[in-house]
């Protein structure tokens, strides 16, 4: 389903299986004529646009594909790029974001398509062949040293499709939005809330909220959107790391378990008792920035993105927090997309300059483009600070995105586990909102299209 | 066939009268053809007989790039989607995996699959028995209607939507049927505010709300089809009729339904296919929700093969879908045809 999670087609950041690790192919980078002669030397020096062979003709174009929603973003780092390299221009491959998942694929597998792309589904795409190995760039720009193993994960797949293991795939920097729980600063002051630090305490701050007649929470569930809660319940219950093994296929790894039922349960009971807006099976995410924007609710669950493009009125007041743990103290969770990160296609004829272009992506130059333009946060900016009420949204959001870092909480979204159980999301959440399935039952199925995606990437 | 003996060369039309005779014995069209050549070729030297082959073979040479595009756009599709129907595929990688009739067995017996298909079902209400319905009843009031603007204007007017794309007709739809939206708000004018609700993401009424835009888009074709139809039944059945004492409801009954039967018989097989293969306007409303509650085969055939990547599910249920589709229309076909005579 065409599900917008942000700009860009769902961050997909998952993978699942690799034919095989496939060495880097450094060759065919400047066309035919000059593909033999300067392969090896490009392999061995890593030459990029600054040593630009003196006979090619004009800069080198690299494609990056991109969707609508992210193309702004995009743009501002190809311009920052162009403007500090010389010899490689990178322009813009957009397609609208609801074609984004179905468009890769197919464009990847033409030779002109994209030559730096997002991944939709990294496992499904390195297991066809379509993603390059960049472990000799990853040693020859030093990504090994410069990163620490668990920021490198995320990009690596094995042969057997598990992520976080085997070759790297997609690199790049460390910068994105962030998912959380925005409310409206009129209501919290007017109902004397403060940041809760638990989940029993926001749990409570939804009743009080209900008690005095506020919707507690605003969101479109047509699009699923109550997946972005649900996720983070998962986080908190399951630890990040229990959640991540799944989506990333780690052997052994199911989700299937009482944790998991439990985050489940406490969302339907929280359906069940109304602390959603009626209509939320009926709205989309547009649809649900509306009635936010218009006051109709305290609480609005969801990812740093929000706060861009227009979404909400100029006078409307909101602030974020982030998601609370289960226990006082206990790690901060929630999913960041990380707008910097991205892979070559094998089949790019500009290889060499599509990996130096991933490794200016590295650059504070490059997370700063993203602070700027894509609305997003990156680590070690700025001090961190305890959540509070007050503080500008900016200074918020940029405070969650790093308590998540510092708390090792970053999750995935379980829909990028794969396709099928994406598909399921929001039927699944339907029917749990209007108590037509229980968190158990909801969780089974997830855990039967959690294995199904499994076999249809590793037969 | 009549395109082919047409195209070539200008030939004197010797056959001509053998035809009018031969046709007369009703052996029909094709075999009115074979004799027209034969008597040709008979009266005709042998020169002028291979000239005669080589119209009929000039034929199918001016065919030809129609044929190569029905060929390569219509046939090859179906084909290799009947073909991909047999194997697990996920639409990219190289391997495919025979898996024999399993995704047929799928089709028919998945809950999600199979409710798709009966939701296809339920569609041909709305699609199709009402839209005739009230092309019907429009039909027959504007008969009644003088010639002149008023005229004009309704039928302008009943005909609107259905120059409309189902995709904007489903976005502007879900306005209507939001919560602050049109619907509602005439519900709470009317006083019936208590049923107010999201109309689309209510599990009992989401399918029917999405197939009264259906309703509403084919209203306006069955409406001018049969308005047409209508105008071609002669005055003066509707005169013997009322000299006989028959009512509205017998000159309804008697004179109009008989007389409209060829134009029934094309809005119920266009709507009934657009039941069947409806897409766009759930697929822009719902994508097939809330749960599962308008899940049409059109968007589970999306969603296995774009969403799911799996291209051998979603083939061998279009292909199921395709099936039912002729299996439906056929005998609607025939029945209509049939009493063309009567």
């Amino acid at each position: 389903m065409s599900m917008i999670w942000k700009g860009k087609a769902m961050p997909y950041h998952q993978p699942a299986r690799v034919r095989a690790a496939r060495p880097v192919r450094l060759g065919k980078a400047l066309g035919p004529a000059a593909a033999t002669l300067v392969s090896t030397s490009l392999a061995l020096t890593g030459l990029g646009a600054a040593g630009a062979p003196a006979f090619a003709s004009g800069p080198v174009v690299i494609k990056l594909f991109s969707g609508s929603g992210t193309a702004t973003l995009n743009q501002a780092l190809a311009n920052a790029f162009n403007k500090s390299q010389k010899g490689v221009k990178v322009v813009l491959m957009t397609v609208p974001d609801t074609d984004y998942n179905t468009a890769l694929p197919r464009d990847l597998r033409t030779s002109s398509g994209p030559d730096v792309f997002a991944p939709s589904a990294l496992v499904q795409e390195v297991a066809d062949g379509e993603v390059l190995n960049l472990d000799g760039y990853a040693r020859h720009y030093g990504w090994t040293k410069k990163f620490s193993p668990q920021a490198l994960a995320p990009g690596r797949v094995s042969s057997k499709g598990v992520i976080g293991r085997g070759p790297l795939y997609e690199a790049g920097g460390q910068a994105g939005v962030v998912t959380g729980i925005f409310y409206n600063r009129a209501l919290m002051a007017k109902l004397r809330l403060h940041v809760p630090k638990t989940i029993s305490q926001f749990a409570a701050e939804l009743a009080t909220a209900k008690a005095h007649g506020v919707t507690p929470i605003i969101c479109s569930n047509e699009d699923g959107l109550t997946g972005h809660l649900f996720d983070m319940l998962l986080g908190d219950y399951m630890g990040a790391k229990g959640i991540d093994n799944v989506i990333d296929n780690v052997p052994g790894s199911s989700l299937d378990t009482p944790d998991a039922v439990a985050a489940a349960n406490l969302l339907g009971s929280w359906m069940s008792k109304g602390y959603f807006n009626s209509d939320a099976n009926a709205i989309q995410q547009t649809q649900s920035y509306q009635e936010f924007g218009a006051g109709d609710g305290l609480f609005f669950i969801s990812g740093s993105w929000i706060e861009f493009g227009g979404n909400f009125p100029k006078t409307f007041s909101y602030g974020m927090m982030p998601f609370p743990p289960v226990t006082v103290g206990g790690p901060y969770v929630g999913m960041e997309s990380n707008d910097l990160a991205f892979s070559v296609a094998a089949k790019s004829a500009h290889k060499d300059q599509a990996a130096q272009f991933v490794n200016w992506l590295s650059t504070p130059a490059a997370a700063r483009v993203v602070v700027k333009v894509g609305g997003g946060n990156a680590y070690g900016l700025a001090r961190i600070v305890p959540p509070a009420l007050a503080g500008s949204l900016q200074a918020q959001t940029e405070n969650v995105y790093q308590l998540v870092q510092r708390d090792n909480g970053v999750l995935n979204w379980l829909q990028n586990q794969g396709p099928i159980v994406n598909s399921d999301f929001p039927p699944q959440l339907q029917l749990l909102m209007a108590g037509k399935t229980t968190g158990a039952a909801m969780i089974q199925k997830f855990q039967s299209d959690v294995v199904a995606d499994r076999q249809a990437t590793s037969s | 066939m009549l395109a082919v003996g047409a195209i070539g060369p200008p030939q004197p039309v010797r056959g001509i009268e053998k035809v009018n005779v031969v046709t007369t014995t009703s052996i029909g069209e094709k075999g009115a053809q074979r004799a027209l050549l034969a008597a040709d070729a008979a009266t005709l030297g042998p020169g002028r007989r291979r000239s005669k082959r080589w119209r009929r073979y000039a034929g199918w040479l001016f065919a030809l790039p129609a044929l190569l595009f029905y060929g390569i756009f219509e046939l090859h599709p179906i084909i290799s989607a009947v073909n991909y129907s047999f194997y697990k595929w996920d639409g990219i990688s190289a391997v495919k995996k025979w898996v024999g009739l399993s995704n047929y067995v799928a089709a028919l017996t998945q809950p999600q699959q199979l409710s798709s298909l009966v939701h296809a079902f339920v569609f041909i209400i709305f699609f199709t028995v009402l839209p005739v319905t009230f092309g019907l009843i429009v039909a027959s009031v504007m008969r009644t209607v003088k010639p002149g603007p008023y005229g004009t204007v309704t039928r302008t007017l009943v005909f609107l939507p259905q120059i409309l794309p189902g995709a904007a007709a489903g976005v502007a739809w879900n306005w209507m049927y939001s919560k602050d939206g049109f619907v509602n708000t005439v519900l709470h004018w009317v006083g019936l505010g208590s049923l107010a609700r999201g109309w689309v993401g209510s599990f009992t009424f989401a399918l029917p709300a999405v197939g009264f835009v259906g309703t509403w888009l084919s209203t306006g074709l069955c409406s001018v089809l049969l308005m047409a139809g209508i105008g071609s039944i002669n005055p003066s059945l509707y005169e013997a009729a009322k000299v006989d004492g028959a009512g509205i409801w017998h000159q309804f009954r008697q004179v109009t339904l008989p007389g409209l039967r060829q134009q029934i018989g094309v809005c119920v097989t266009i709507t009934v296919i657009a039941a069947l293969s409806s897409f766009d306007v759930v697929y822009l409303m719902t994508q097939g929700g809330p749960g599962y509650s308008t899940v049409v085969p059109g968007v589970e055939v999306y969603n296995l093969a774009f969403n799911d990547y799996q291209i051998g599910s979603a083939c061998a249920l279009a292909v199921v879908l395709a099936v039912i589709v002729i299996a439906v229309v056929a005998p609607l076909q025939r029945f209509f045809r049939g009493t063309d005579n009567g």
